[in-house]
C-alpha cells in the first residue's frame, strides 16, 4: 500500500524578535490510504503547527520548509498545485466549530463554498449535495438546516457540520485538528463514532490531533508522540500504550488517572521542569532537561531506534519497563 | 451520620430570565432546580456533569455569590444568608478554572496572594507578607516569584498562585471549579497531587466540579452527578464508579475514552434528543434520551435524592429500596 501523505523532514520557523522560534523541528512521517493516525503532545508541542503547515495555513509570520511533501503524487511545496488539493481532496476539521464557522452566512452557503469552487456545477447541484452530506453525518430534515446560521445550532450539531464540510468534495484525507475538545463527553463519543464509521465507508485517511491519550488509544492505527517541535515516538497504539519506548511517553501515560490501574487517591505521575525554549537549536535530545535518564550522551546526537513500525528517539534502546504486561 | 456536615444545600433553586430574542417573551431557565447536597468536613464532594447542567452555577451559589431564587446554603447548619460575607468568605475559598483570566495581569503575584488578607484586615504588612510567602513556597512557586506579573507564569504555575491565594485565608471549604480543565496532562497531575497533599496537610473540605470523570474519580470521596439543574445520582465514589444506578451515570462513565487500545469508541444507548434547558421534559427529564424509559418516566418527575442519602432518582431503582444496591 503506497503512502497517501509523504512528509519528510517538515520544518516550520517563526522569527521572532528574540530570534527563531523553531515550531516543528524536521518531522518525517506517513499517512496510507484510509487509515488513522494520531499526533500526540502537549501544548506547543507543535502539532497544530503541522497540521497547518501541511493545509498551507500558517500565519504570515511562520515560514514552512521540507524535503517532501507528497500528498498522492503531488508536490505540496508547489503551492497553485497544492491550491487544488486543499479543501477538495485534502480537507480539515477545526477545533471550535462556533469560530470556524461564520455567523453571518447560512450553513448552506459555508457548505457549498468549497464545493463549487473546486467542483463547479450548478448551485442546485452544490445544494443537494449538501443535503447529502448532512444527512450522512446525521443531522435531521437537512433541506431545512441548509436555511440556519450556526448560532441556531448546538455545538455537536455545528461539529457535524463541520464534518459535512469537509466531506462535501470527497476527501482522500481529512486532518481533524481537535475536533471534540470543545464538545461534550457523551456527544465526543458519538462525533467519534460518526467518524470512524464515515471512514470506513468512504475509505478516507485520517490525521487527528489531540492531547488526549485516551481518545487516542480508542481510535488511532498508528501514534505520534510530540514533544518541542519533535517527534519522540512513533508506533502502532497497541505499541504506544502497551509498550511505550520513549520516557516522555511513558511519563505522560503515568500522569493520566486510569481507572483500575491507578489507585483512587494516590500520587499521579508527575513530569518536573518545563518545555524548553523553542528558540534556535536544541542540540541533542529535547526531553533531557526533564528525563529522569538523561545523562551525558543525551546532549549529543540522538538516534532514532527501532524498526519501521515502531520508533523512537532515544539514547536507550532497552526494553520498556514497568508498563510492559498492561497490553490487552 | 447525625454530624452536622460542612457546607450543605437545601431544596436550592436559581433560576434566570433569558432573552428569547427581540419581540419574544422572555423565558425561564432552571439552572439549579432543588439541589439537595451535604458535605462533610475533610471530605471531597465532586460534582459531576456535561456542559448546561448547572454545575458552575452551583458553584456560584456555594461561593455565595450568586443569591439563590428559593432554598438555601449553610455552612455548619446555618443559612449563609445570615452570616456577613466577610466572616463567609474567610471560612469558603474559589479555585477557578482559568487562570489566565482570574489573576490580575497588573499586580504582583505577592499582591495578589496577600489580597484576600487586605481585605478582611488580617495581621500586619509584614505578617501578610510572611504568611503569603510561606504559602506560595508550600505550592510550590519558587522563592523569586514574589515580584513577578501573571503574564510570566505558565498555566500550572497561574494555578498554583490561585491555590496560594484561595489557602492564604485558612479557609475550610474550597470550592473547585474546573481547576485543572485549562491545564496539560503532565500540569494537571502536579496540581491533582498538590490539591490532594494541601488538603491532608490544612484538614480542608473541597467541592470538586469538573467534567472529567477520570479525574472525579481519582480525587473525589462522593460523587454527585447532574443533568438539567437537578441531581440523578449520588453514592460514594466507589458506588457511582464501580455500580451506577441511574441510566444517565452509565451512560456518562460509558463515554469515557480511559487508555484501552483495542477497546474502541463506546456505543452509547443514549438517545440523539438533545435536551433545550429552556423546555425540560416533563416527568424525569432524561427520559427522551433514557435507553430504560417506560411508562411512568414521561410524567411523573422521580423522587430527588435527599440531602444526607445516597441513590439515584430514577424510577428504576425506586422499585428497589435506597442504598441496597452496591
Amino acid at each position: 500500500m503506497g503512502a497517501l501523505l509523504t512528509v519528510d523532514d517538515l520544518r516550520v520557523d517563526i522569527a521572532t524578535p528574540r530570534g527563531t522560534l523553531r515550531a516543528v523541528r524536521g518531522l518525517t512521517f506517513s499517512v496510507n490510504a484510509g487509515e488513522t493516525l494520531c499526533i500526540v503532545g502537549e501544548s506547543g508541542c507543535g502539532k497544530s503547527m503541522t497540521s497547518l503547515a501541511l493545509m498551507d495555513l500558517l500565519p504570515r509570520v511562520a515560514k514552512r520548509s521540507a524535503a517532501t511533501l507528497n500528498f498522492a503524487d503531488t508536490d505540496l511545496s508547489d503551492r497553485r498545485k497544492a491550491r487544488r488539493i486543499r479543501g477538495n481532496q485534502m480537507a480539515m476539521i477545526f477545533q471550535e466549530p462556533m469560530t470556524a464557522l461564520n455567523p453571518a452566512f447560512p450553513i448552506g452557503d459555508q457548505l457549498t463554498e468549497a464545493y463549487l469552487h473546486h467542483k463547479g456545477g450548478s448551485r442546485a447541484a452544490a445544494r443537494a449535495r449538501a443535503v447529502e452530506m448532512l444527512d450522512l453525518v446525521g443531522i435531521g430534515s437537512p433541506a431545512e438546516r441548509l436555511g440556519q446560521y450556526p448560532h441556531q445550532l448546538s455545538g455537536g450539531l455545528r461539529q457535524r457540520v463541520m464534518i459535512a464540510m469537509a466531506l462535501m468534495t470527497d476527501p482522500k484525507l481529512l486532518i481533524a485538528d481537535e475536533p471534540t475538545t470543545a464538545l461534550d463527553v457523551t456527544i465526543q463519543a458519538q462525533i467519534l463514532r460518526l467518524l470512524r464509521d464515515l471512514q470506513q465507508k468512504l475509505g478516507i485517511a485520517v490525521i487527528f490531533i489531540t492531547h488526549d491519550l485516551g481518545l487516542v488509544s480508542r481510535i488511532a492505527d498508528r501514534v505520534m508522540v510530540m514533544y518541542a517541535g519533535a517527534m519522540v515516538e512513533e508506533g502502532t497504539a497497541a505499541q504506544i500504550f502497551g509498550a511505550p519506548r520513549h520516557p516522555y511517553t511513558q511519563a505522560l501515560i503515568e500522569c493520566i488517572p486510569q481507572p483500575g490501574r491507578t489507585a483512587r487517591g494516590t500520587p499521579l505521575g508527575t513530569i518536573p521542569g518545563v518545555v524548553p525554549s523553542l528558540v534556535g537549536q536544541i542540540e541533542g535530545c529535547v526531553f533531557r532537561s526533564r528525563c529522569p535518564l538523561a545523562r551525558r550522551e543525551c546532549e549529543s546526537h540522538v538516534p532514532t531506534r527501532g524498526a519501521e513500525g515502531h520508533r523512537w528517539v532515544c539514547v536507550d534502546d532497552a526494553p520498556a519497563p514497568a508498563l510492559e504486561g498492561t497490553t490487552r | 451520620m447525625s454530624m452536622t456536615p460542612i457546607l450543605e444545600t437545601r431544596n436550592l433553586h436559581r433560576r434566570f430570565r433569558v432573552s428569547q430574542g427581540h419581540f419574544k417573551p422572555k423565558a425561564t431557565l432552571q439552572a439549579v432546580n432543588g439541589v439537595d447536597l451535604s458535605v462533610q468536613r475533610g471530605e471531597t464532594l465532586g460534582i459531576v456533569g456535561e456542559s448546561g447542567c448547572g454545575k458552575s452555577t452551583l458553584a456560584q451559589m456555594l461561593l455565595g455569590l450568586l443569591p439563590a431564587t428559593s432554598g438555601e446554603v449553610r455552612l455548619d447548619g446555618r443559612p449563609i444568608a445570615d452570616l456577613r460575607r466577610v466572616d463567609f468568605a474567610r471560612r469558603v475559598q474559589p479555585i477557578f478554572q482559568d487562570p489566565f483570566s482570574s489573576l490580575n495581569p497588573r499586580k504582583t503575584l505577592l499582591d495578589i496572594v496577600t489580597m484576600p488578607l487586605r481585605v478582611h484586615a488580617i495581621g500586619s504588612r509584614a505578617e501578610q507578607e510572611a504568611r503569603a510567602r510561606t504559602l506560595m513556597d508550600r505550592v510550590g512557586l519558587p522563592a523569586g516569584f514574589a515580584d513577578r506579573y501573571p503574564k510570566e507564569l505558565s498555566g500550572g504555575q497561574r494555578q498554583r498562585v490561585a491555590i496560594a491565594r484561595a489557602l492564604v485565608m485558612q479557609p475550610d471549604v474550597v470550592i473547585c471549579d474546573e481547576p485543572t480543565s485549562a491545564l496539560d496532562a503532565s500540569v494537571q497531575s502536579q496540581i491533582l497531587n498538590l490539591l490532594m497533599e494541601l488538603k491532608a496537610d490544612f484538614g480542608l473540605t473541597y467541592v470538586f466540579i469538573s467534567h472529567n470523570l477520570s479525574v472525579v474519580e481519582h480525587i473525589a470521596d462522593h460523587v454527585a452527578v447532574m443533568y438539567l439543574g437537578r441531581v440523578v445520582e449520588k453514592a460514594p465514589v466507589d458506588a457511582i464508579f464501580d455500580a451506577p444506578q441511574h441510566p444517565y451515570t452509565r451512560a456518562l462513565l460509558d463515554s469515557v475514552l480511559t487508555v484501552a487500545p483495542d477497546a474502541g469508541v463506546p456505543e452509547l444507548a443514549l438517545g440523539p434528543g438533545f435536551p433545550n434547558p429552556l423546555r425540560p421534559a416533563p416527568g424525569c427529564p432524561f427520559h427522551p434520551r433514557c435507553p430504560r424509559a417506560f411508562e411512568p418516566c414521561s410524567t411523573i418527575p422521580p423522587t430527588p435524592v435527599p440531602a444526607e442519602g445516597r441513590g439515584a432518582a430514577c424510577h428504576l431503582t425506586e422499585m428497589t429500596p435506597r442504598g441496597a444496591a452496591a
